[in-house]
């Protein structure tokens, strides 16, 4: 609800009120931006969910905002998970082709995932379906926060999921078959279609001769529904009766992956490994839909950094940062840290959170291995913090401290790549999000009281 | 060739056969010129210069070899030669179990492979007795117990009543020792083992029970664990014609560089009858060394039974199991011509048609 | 010419911006000199080796399974109390390399879980044996200090999970007529010692009798080995304290005790130490109770891994990953690491994996900041981090985890250096770094308490296994 801030403007009753919607003010002794540098005595001052000013001590602070006062905490944008599969039911459907999937029918917002994530400091994440399909559906930028999807959501429409990755217990051949019989079958049913369509218009405008205007206009009516929009095929060579085909004629599968090929979804491309790269920026460049694709890879991709380099707007590494593998002759171990091999490519990536691993797997904790591995920290902070933003298309929004950016930060009790650092507070689009004095299962798991 | 088929004609005589082949192979894998070999009944009774007075001279066109000798092999058993009652069963003897009527031997007799050492299956700690076998001729025991077979692989492992691990091996191993008494392991072990602790284990158990002659059968991934045994004479299965990747002939050039000898035997038979001779050849080829490939299929394992020379050499006294070639037995071109076991020729290959 | 390479080898001088001694004091900018793989002198000043370098004793950790593999565990019957885990451990393995790269020189190696009494465990140095791999670098294997550094009884489900009672049909398994619950296992336990004192009387009178399980046994009655109890729920904790006191072992050690926390103060007043386990800093693992929709989708969607062995490193299965070529998935380390987390398997540490599964619900990664507040003598073990290709759970990063669930930082290290030294009884050799004590250091990036920092340099005895400092 949106109240002029002149209206609130009894300066006695100010402490009193509570804040509005979305409107607070936070004075803190640090703050650390998404490329690592570091500030002194910030003030952020939130208003309608989004940042309205952020600055320094001498900041001037609305009397009817409700300042909290962190001089001993840092401020610090958030943390971004660019690409999971978590908080769904199952991550993908058995069926192969199956662009007509959106993650919202699945996401269930109660699951523990994003409570977690939370807790770490994630507050936005990017859910996608899983790896195992060959098109998987539409994801979604959501916070982890909400009762309904429709709460969590942040963008609607992050984009398409591929996966040129096979199948669990599929061979590579079959898996790209599968993608080529699909648009094969497209093209065939499209060139059929609008061959009818043709001819159908020769038939038509045959009968429109004998009739009257007024039979006309109500043929028009029957046959054509309003929200009969044609000429949605925008892809490939053209072929008889091309433009005439609408999106009425088309089934839910038949339009994904006619948007697809049409260019008009931002792609998010499983390729685990370097041939699987090869294979799909060879599709896509084929497809001329290269441009605006997120690469999605394990480790072992990173030999495949030169064909990455400059190719779609980046990658982001799921799973193990680390690349093992066995010398065939000695079977000794070989590690390769995949982000650095990325790094020194100058291609722009993203890090997951790795679920699951033996050990810590928060999004800080996989920036400082990075630090440990000899990344500098603006690119390590990068890759959980500003480079997901940019590939979900929300850099405005999300990762950085300007104004009309979402009021979205975390109050920690130190450097987002501390060891010892706690969230203390995360907050998403104003509204507190999560307090530690509050966190009930952490406090039980500190104080080892009975589960 | 011709002298070759009348030799076969010919019943075994009493007199002196001079052999006089194109080359021999010698010990240290090269082809020697002008040497006569002798032959007196079933022995070889001297290698000389020049034929002897009043022997019979053969002319050879071809390069007399050793006939070459499998170390270990389960090839001619009749089924299987197992125990599974019981997992030490040191009275097991192999020859009880031999099918000398099976039509293997004579293919091996006629690939170059004139003894055999048969075992019985390493499925059991303690598993019985080896024999020697000739492959064709007609006193085919060479003889009738050798060493005993110690097993310590996952082939003994049974979930019903143990071993299920290394750990219980080497126990049952130290009271199979103990209870069978040195009759038992009189002329030495063959302890087929997969890993270094089981190596180790045995060395430490056999230290304690006073047995000094004893080889291991390296099986799994002898890289792995085979600097354990570094310096010694170990067998290795033979891994036939398709099994070669280019860590196996790593593996074998750093045995070499060791100083590990090793004696081939083929145990399940696999890669067929050739597996000796391939195992030869990729040696060879690894570790560039014929002589040490040469030998690793015929005299190593007259080392291993205890059988000092009397098999896998050219020398006085050793058994009269000869194998003449086109050419040198390590060249992939070269094919058998004649094979003589015990002094007596048991094979002619048919003359080849141009 | 040799001895005197290897003299040289045995010689080494580092000098830190920071140097922890191990028993709690830091030191400013000093120096440490090594010869012949002792350390001879630790004196301020020096020129340090690296900006910001911090210098550590080697770590010691006292609860790991390296090189421990399925050769280890005889389980046709439930006490093996005999046997030596350092005579059937791979002492050449991988695993070992990678624990002293993570700046573990000195290691417990614990027997197994599948056995009500397993073994005896053993202490190594992680590096400077003889290999028999014909691929290792010279010195890349264990060197084993003691072969019998304690006995290690199982209280849970780890030994009983793959028995079964017959019902009905005939059955010709071993795994059959043994325990199926707990009750069952310490039955066990008290039968194998009640058996030991009526063994130690029998031969104390003069008869000729020789077992090699009960002398072990014996050994444990006496206290020349101490006892080492596998319990993890709370119950199992005070169960290993009555057996304790009915059977009177003078040495006692608790390995785990994940809901140790529970019972501090009684563990605080029976003066038991507890060594403990990797901590489960996972997400969505320890923090709810019970397995959440993720830990039940992972189990039930992946594809079986045939024969593959926790604590072992496998070529046969190791070296043949991904093959790219035949588009095979590989299942990514992830989602293999939860599925060993979570799914049984048959095979040696299948129970290991059951066990930690099913006791763990109550776990918290507080654990050691509870146990130490309330004056528990506390170690901290990594377990089986090591035998993954890649873990963040070694010996470091559990000090690391507790700090950040709670521990004062400067009592972190000690509980992986000197006190670990103590608690296997070399609190004279290891553990620190001051005169006459092994030459076992790590050389730090940073504070290794932080997560950014890693080692440089890594010695043992002397010799360094990792060398990494900035060239200048």
């Amino acid at each position: 609800m949106r109240i002029p801030a002149l209206l609130l403007s009894v300066p006695a009753l100010a402490a009193a009120l509570p804040a509005q919607d979305g409107a607070i003010a936070i004075r803190a002794g640090k703050a650390v931006l998404a490329d690592g540098s570091t500030l002194e005595n910030v003030t952020l001052v939130v208003q309608d969910g989004r940042i309205a000013v952020f600055g320094g001590a001498d900041v001037e602070i609305p009397f009817d905002v409700l300042l909290h006062e962190w001089p001993a905490a840092t401020i610090f944008p958030g943390f971004l998970e660019a690409q999971s599969s978590g908080g769904l039911d199952r991550p993908n459907e058995n069926i192969p082709i199956a662009p007509f999937l959106d993650v919202k029918d699945s996401i269930d917002p109660v699951s523990f995932f994003f409570e977690d994530a939370l807790r770490q400091g994630t507050v936005a994440l990017g859910i996608m379906p899983g790896h195992d399909t060959v098109i998987g559906g539409r994801g979604r930028v959501v916070a982890p926060t909400g009762m309904t999807v429709e709460q969590m959501t942040l963008a609607e429409n992050l984009g398409m999921k591929m996966a040129f990755g096979p199948k669990r217990g599929w061979s590579r051949s079959s898996q790209l078959a599968e993608l080529r019989e699909a648009v094969a079958g497209l093209d065939r049913s499209l060139r059929d279609h609008g061959q009818r369509l043709l001819d159908g218009e020769d038939v038509k405008s045959e009968k429109e001769r004998l009739l009257t205007a007024e039979e006309k206009k109500k043929a028009k009516d029957e046959e054509e529904p309003w929200n009969r929009v044609a000429g949605v095929v925008r892809y490939g060579e053209d072929f008889p009766g091309k433009a005439l085909i609408a999106n009425l004629d088309l089934d839910d599968g038949q339009l994904g992956l006619l948007r697809i090929l049409n260019g008009e979804e931002r792609l998010w491309v499983w390729c685990p490994t370097a041939t699987d790269v090869m294979h799909a920026k060879q599709w896509l460049e084929e497809k001329n839909l290269l441009a605006d694709t997120v690469f999605v890879v394990s480790s072992a991709a990173w030999k495949a950094a030169d064909l990455l380099a400059g190719a779609g707007l980046g990658v982001v590494i799921d799973g193990d940062p680390w690349h093992v593998e066995r010398d065939p002759i000695t079977w000794k171990e070989v590690r390769t840290f995949a982000p650095l091999k990325f790094h020194e490519a100058g291609i722009p990536f993203a890090l997951g959170s790795d679920p699951g691993r033996v050990g810590p797997d928060r999004l800080g904790y996989q920036a400082a291995l990075c630090v440990r591995e000899g990344l500098p920290r603006a690119a390590a902070l990068a890759a959980v913090a500003a480079t997901p933003a940019k590939f979900w298309g929300l850099e405005a929004r999300l990762g950085r401290f300007e104004p009309g950016a979402d009021g979205t930060f975390l109050i920690l009790d130190g450097d987002p790549l501390g060891a010892e650092t706690h969230v203390l507070e995360a907050w998403i689009r104003g509204e507190k999000a999560y307090d530690r004095t509050q966190d009930k299962r952490l406090q039980r798991l500190l104080e080892g009281r009975d589960q | 060739m011709l002298a070759a088929l009348l030799i076969s004609l010919i019943p075994v005589q009493q007199a002196d056969v001079a052999l006089r082949p194109r080359a021999i192979v010698a010990e240290d894998g090269r082809l020697v010129e002008g040497k006569v070999v002798v032959v007196r009944g079933e022995q070889i009774h001297a290698l000389m210069d020049a034929p002897p007075a009043g022997a019979r001279i053969v002319d050879l066109d071809g390069v007399l070899a050793p006939g070459m000798v499998d170390a270990f092999s389960r090839a001619g058993a009749a089924g299987r030669i197992g125990e599974d009652a019981h997992a030490l069963a040191p009275g097991l003897r192999a020859a009880d179990g031999a099918d000398l009527d099976q039509k293997n031997w004579e293919d091996l007799a006629a690939r170059g492979v004139t003894t055999v050492h048969l075992v019985p299956e390493p499925s059991n700690v303690l598993a019985g007795f080896g024999a020697l076998l000739a492959t064709e001729g007609l006193k085919r025991q060479v003889a009738e117990t050798t060493v005993q077979v110690v097993s310590l692989t996952g082939w003994t492992y049974d979930e019903r009543v143990g071993p299920t691990a290394l750990a219980g091996c080497l126990e049952l191993l130290e009271q199979g020792l103990a209870d069978a008494g040195p009759a038992a392991t009189r002329a030495g072990l063959l302890v087929f083992v997969e890993n270094a602790e089981g190596i180790r284990g045995a060395r430490a158990l056999f230290e304690r029970a006073g047995i000094s002659q004893r080889h291991f059968v390296l099986f799994g991934d002898p890289g792995t664990y085979a600097g354990e045994a570094a310096g010694e004479l170990v067998c290795l299965p033979a891994i036939g014609a398709g099994g070669a990747r280019a860590r196996e002939a790593e593996v074998l050039e750093r045995l070499h560089a060791a100083g590990t000898r090793v004696a081939y035997g083929t145990l399940n038979g696999e890669g067929g009858h050739d597996a000796l001779r391939h195992a030869a050849m990729l040696h060879a080829r690894a570790t560039g060394d014929p002589g040490a490939a040469w030998a690793a299929v015929t005299r190593n394992a007259a080392e291993v039974l205890g059988l000092g020379d009397r098999i896998g050499h050219i020398a006085a006294g050793a058994r009269a199991d000869l194998v003449l070639w086109t050419g040198h037995p390590l060249d992939a071109a070269a094919r058998v011509q004649a094979v003589m076991i015990g002094g007596q020729t048991v094979f002619a290959a048919a003359p080849q048609e141009r | 010419m040799l001895s005197l390479l290897l003299f040289v080898a045995q010689s080494l001088t580092v000098t830190a911006e920071k140097v922890h001694l191990g028993d709690g004091r830091v030191l400013g900018v000093a120096t440490v000199r090594i010869d012949k793989g002792r350390i001879v002198a630790v004196t301020p000043g020096g020129d340090p080796d690296a900006d910001g370098a911090h210098l550590t004793p080697g770590l010691v950790d006292a609860y790991t399974f390296l090189g421990v593999g399925q050769e280890t565990v005889e389980h046709s019957r439930e006490i093996t109390a005999g046997h030596r885990v350092a005579d059937t451990a791979r002492l050449d393995g991988e695993s070992f390399l990678r624990a002293a790269r993570e700046g573990v020189t000195t290691a417990y190696i614990s027997p197994d879980s599948l056995n009500v009494i397993g073994g005896l465990g053993a202490i190594v140095k992680t590096y400077g044996g003889r290999p028999a791999d014909l691929f290792a670098e010279s010195g890349a294997a264990a060197r084993v200090l003691q072969p019998a550094a304690g006995l290690r009884v199982v209280i849970g489900v780890d030994a009983f999970y793959d028995n079964y009672t017959p019902s009905g049909e005939f059955t010709n398994s071993s795994h059959a007529r043994r325990p199926t619950t707990r009750m069952g296992s310490v039955w066990e336990i008290r039968n194998a010692f009640f058996t030991a004192q009526q063994y130690r009387a029998a031969r104390q009178g003069g008869a000729k009798i020789a077992d090699r399980d009960l002398d072990a046994l014996v050994a444990a009655l006496e206290g020349h080995v101490p006892v080492r109890v596998l319990a993890r729920k709370h119950h199992d904790v005070q169960t290993a304290l009555r057996l304790q006191k009915e059977f009177g072992w003078p040495r006692l050690i608790l390995e785990e005790a994940t809901e140790g926390y529970l019972v501090k103060d009684l563990l605080r007043q029976s003066g038991v130490a507890v060594v403990t386990g990797p901590a489960a800093d996972l997400r969505a693992r320890s923090v709810s109770s019970g397995p959440t929709f993720e830990q039940l989708r992972f189990a039930a969607e992946l594809k079986p891994i045939c024969c593959e062995h926790l604590h072992e490193d496998n070529p046969y299965f190791a070296h043949e990953p991904l093959d790219e070529n035949y588009g095979q998935i590989e299942i990514p380390s992830y989602l293999r690491d939860l599925f060993l987390l979570a799914a049984p398997r048959y095979g040696a540490a299948a129970g290991f994996q059951v066990g930690r599964w099913q006791e763990a619900d109550a776990s918290t990664p507080a654990l050691a900041a509870l146990l130490a507040g309330a004056g528990v003598p506390l170690v901290l073990g990594a377990g089986e981090a090591y035998d993954f290709t890649h873990s963040e759970a070694g010996a470091i990063h559990q000090a690391r985890t507790a700090v950040r669930w709670g521990l004062p930082a400067e009592q972190a290290l000690p509980l992986v250096t000197s006190r670990a030294a103590e608690l296997l009884g070399l609190g004279d050799q290891v553990g620190k770094l001051a005169a006459g004590y092994d030459g076992d250091l790590v050389l730090w990036s940073g504070d290794p308490l932080d997560p950014a920092s890693r080692p440089l340099l890594v010695a043992v005895d002397g010799r360094v296994v990792l060398d990494q400092r900035p060239k200048d």
